[in-house]
């Protein structure tokens, strides 16, 4: 069991603030939620929900015990019982930030 | 002169004399420096010795528009105050929002610049060409709110825009703030403290006219272009607008990077009490934007109902009951976590003090940490600070809060800054800062970037010179591995440089959650009919920069500063994500010059100024 915490307005999106939940990899995390929350979250966690493979939607971060599956192996990051997962959107498009 | 964006005149007044001149902006600096901030710098550097005493008359107070100022350009709203700053003694531009800065461009002008020192209280009431000093003994003393409320009903005119100091100007507290329109702030430094010390109270203005653009359909194509941009970037049309800037405080804990009690976590147990998503089911009565701004981040908050008699508010903005403005992320954070204070009922107490007395939150919140870490260690007493401070007390924060604006009892002490504090106690590392000026809300352990930005500021300890948090939290224009090193230089001037573009512009810097600098180049362009390029952008950022480097080092602040306090470089972060982690600055210094085309001893070149046209 993965504890799951979601940030901002993915709460409402998912109707939960804190989850836990059985899942080997960042992807099937995924599954689990749009399951709990709706097919619509797909657009929101895929780039492209029809593509195979998937590839994870730009504004879609998640972090595995604080750090983020950019530097770890994507959607293809294994997950251990007692994992912490934060799952959130950023959706910053400009540069340098403010 | 340009044929718009600038008005083209500065207004100059001699606090001493009471003179009053108009005189034009020079179109060589406003075309090189672009405005704001950098043509600030430049007014400094011509005018001021590096080595005044910060709070001698002889010291200059420029408040400064830029080219797209009081335009239709979203979040053209801002205006930049250069002075040097009396907590650091270095250079110090600071920013705000709201609506003066507009108003002063539609009274006919691009700047202000106050100097010397009036023999009373004296405030200053600008409307279009009629401009006059009168006085404010009867203001002396008054806070914020009130001070504004009475300039308002003095001239009659309900929607004109007063910048002022509270008691914590007057009474020379060094992180003292301006505050326009009752919660928008110039913040960081001491500005403040420069008011007061030229016993100038308040600068309302209110201006009839318009702004002339050079192009005005290119500026409406290009701010369509802009607003579209805002309009589908979530952060800027929806995180933003929903949670203001405290979104980030849950974000940037569960990276492990939100520093707490004083820095010495990396994480706070409590940020959900104190996060935005909190906020926004509890309290949150409104969001609210500054001039021609599409996001609107700013909060309108109330105090909860068990809040309501422990911290009563005396400000209701909109008639909302016990409400206020706020907080931002930055003041949630310094007020909360970095004093272990998770009450958000408290924070807006205290943060309404901020606004109200006229400090600057992020100081003040961190002064007060470090006395709360000086306290936990006994070297301060119940006698010495009047009350137990411990870690997580809301009620010494509230009460510590109003005694530094008015300089009471311990507050004596914690109106000098951490850094002085500290030392006075034989205490200097609790100093959690850079060139005197304390850090803002990520912990430069387990960000690298963030600490190679604080180290190399201008203006000491900032976020908002170089947002490596951009990439190595959000991922954008890339995620960049916020414990690594490399590559952190060159993004930290790229930032820097940027940055530094859009505050002379006179945009605000939050725009850049949404656009890039493509989407601001032309705005700059149709509003000034320059054909500025990106590169030109990016080339006035990089004068800027140097210019305000070569100013600190002319003031005695040498590259031996550009430096980070002895717990980021020797105390492992003790728990959490980033656990283990200290800076690695000095892996970054030496490539961040050479990145600037700098010597090795952190001094630009004679041959960079050259090419930048700085004699």
């Amino acid at each position: 069991m993965a504890d799951v915490k979601l940030l901002g307005g993915l709460r409402s999106k998912v109707g939960a603030t804190a989850l836990k939940l059985e899942a080997e990899t960042i992807r099937a995390l995924l599954d689990e939620l749009v399951e709990r929350g709706g097919q619509a979250l797909t657009v929101l966690f895929f780039e492209d929900p029809m593509a195979d493979p998937l590839m994870p939607h730009r504004d879609l971060r998640i972090l595995v015990n604080g750090r983020s599956m950019s530097f770890l192996q994507g959607l293809d990051t294994p997950l251990e019982k007692r994992d912490k997962v934060t799952v959130h959107l950023t959706g910053t498009r400009g540069f340098p930030g403010g | 002169m340009s044929d718009g964006g600038w008005t083209g005149t500065v207004l100059r007044v001699d606090l001493s004399s009471g003179e009053i001149l108009r005189e034009s902006l020079p179109a060589t600096w406003a075309r090189d420096y672009v405005g704001g901030r950098g043509v600030g710098a430049r007014y400094l550097w011509e005018e001021v010795d590096p080595q005044v005493d910060p709070l001698a008359p002889e010291n200059r107070l420029i408040f400064a528009t830029g080219p797209l100022t009081g335009t239709n350009a979203s979040c053209g709203a801002r205006y930049m105050v250069i002075t040097k700053g009396p907590l650091t003694g270095c250079i110090t531009t600071s920013n705000s929002g709201g609506h003066w800065g507009p108003e002063l461009k539609f009274a006919g002008y691009d700047l202000l610049i106050l100097q010397g020192r009036a023999e009373r209280p004296v405030w200053l009431w600008i409307l279009d060409d009629r401009v006059e000093l009168r006085s404010a003994e009867h203001l002396w003393g008054k806070g914020v709110f009130e001070t504004e409320d009475r300039v308002r009903q003095e001239v009659g005119i309900a929607d004109c825009s007063v910048a002022s100091i509270g008691p914590g100007g007057e009474n020379l507290v060094r992180y003292a703030a301006i505050v326009n329109d009752k919660f928008r702030a110039a913040g960081r430094s001491g500005v403040g403290a420069v008011m007061g010390s030229k016993n100038l109270k308040a600068i309302a203005v209110r201006g009839t006219g318009g702004v002339h653009v050079a192009d005005p359909g290119a500026l409406m194509a290009a701010q369509w272009a802009q607003k579209e941009v805002l309009s589908k970037a979530p952060l800027t049309s929806e995180g933003l607008p929903a949670y203001g800037t405290l979104a980030l405080m849950n974000v940037i804990n569960e990276h492990g990077a939100l520093p707490a009690r004083n820095y010495r976590e990396a994480q706070f147990e409590k940020a959900e009490d104190i996060s935005g998503e909190e906020l926004a089911a509890t309290r949150l009565a409104a969001n609210k934007a500054c001039f021609a701004c599409t996001i609107a981040c700013g909060r309108v908050s109330r105090i909860s109902d068990a809040g309501v008699g422990r911290y009563t508010l005396h400000t209701s903005p909109r008639n909302w009951r016990h409400a206020t403005e706020g907080p931002e992320y930055e003041n949630a954070w310094s007020l909360g976590a970095d004093c272990g204070v998770s009450d958000l009922d408290a924070i807006l107490k205290a943060s309404t003090f901020c606004n109200d007395l006229g400090l600057d939150p992020i100081s003040l919140g961190a002064t007060i940490a470090a006395a709360m870490e000086l306290y936990e260690k006994g070297v301060l007493s119940d006698e010495q600070t009047g009350m137990p401070m411990p870690f997580g007390s809301g009620d010494a924060l509230v009460a510590m809060s109003e005694a530094t604006g008015y300089r009471r009892g311990f507050g004596d002490e914690l109106a000098a800054g951490s850094k002085r504090m500290g030392e006075k106690f034989g205490h200097p590392e609790v100093f959690m800062g850079v060139k005197g000026q304390e850090f803002p809300a990520y912990d430069p352990r387990a960000l690298q970037g963030m600490g190679l930005g604080y180290a190399t500021s201008n203006r000491g300890a900032c976020h908002l010179r170089a947002y490596t948090v951009s990439a190595e939290v959000m991922g954008e224009p890339e995620p960049m591995d916020p414990r690594a090193t490399d590559g952190k230089a060159q993004l930290t001037v790229d930032m820097q440089n940027i940055s530094t573009a859009v505050d002379a512009a006179g945009l605000c810097i939050f725009l850049t959650f949404g656009n890039t600098l493509s989407d601001l180049t032309p705005l700059v362009a149709a509003a000034t009919g320059i054909a500025y390029t990106d590169d030109d952008m990016i080339r006035a950022g990089e004068r800027i920069w140097n210019l305000e480097r070569m100013w600190n080092l002319r003031a005695g602040v040498e590259p031996s500063e550009d430096k980070l306090p002895r717990r980021m470089l020797e105390d492992a972060i003790p728990a959490g994500p980033a656990e283990g982690e200290v800076s690695h600055l000095d892996r970054m210094l030496p490539e961040y010059y050479r990145v600037r085309g700098w010597g090795e001893d952190g001094r630009p070149t004679s041959a960079k100024l050259a090419e930048l046209g700085i004699g």
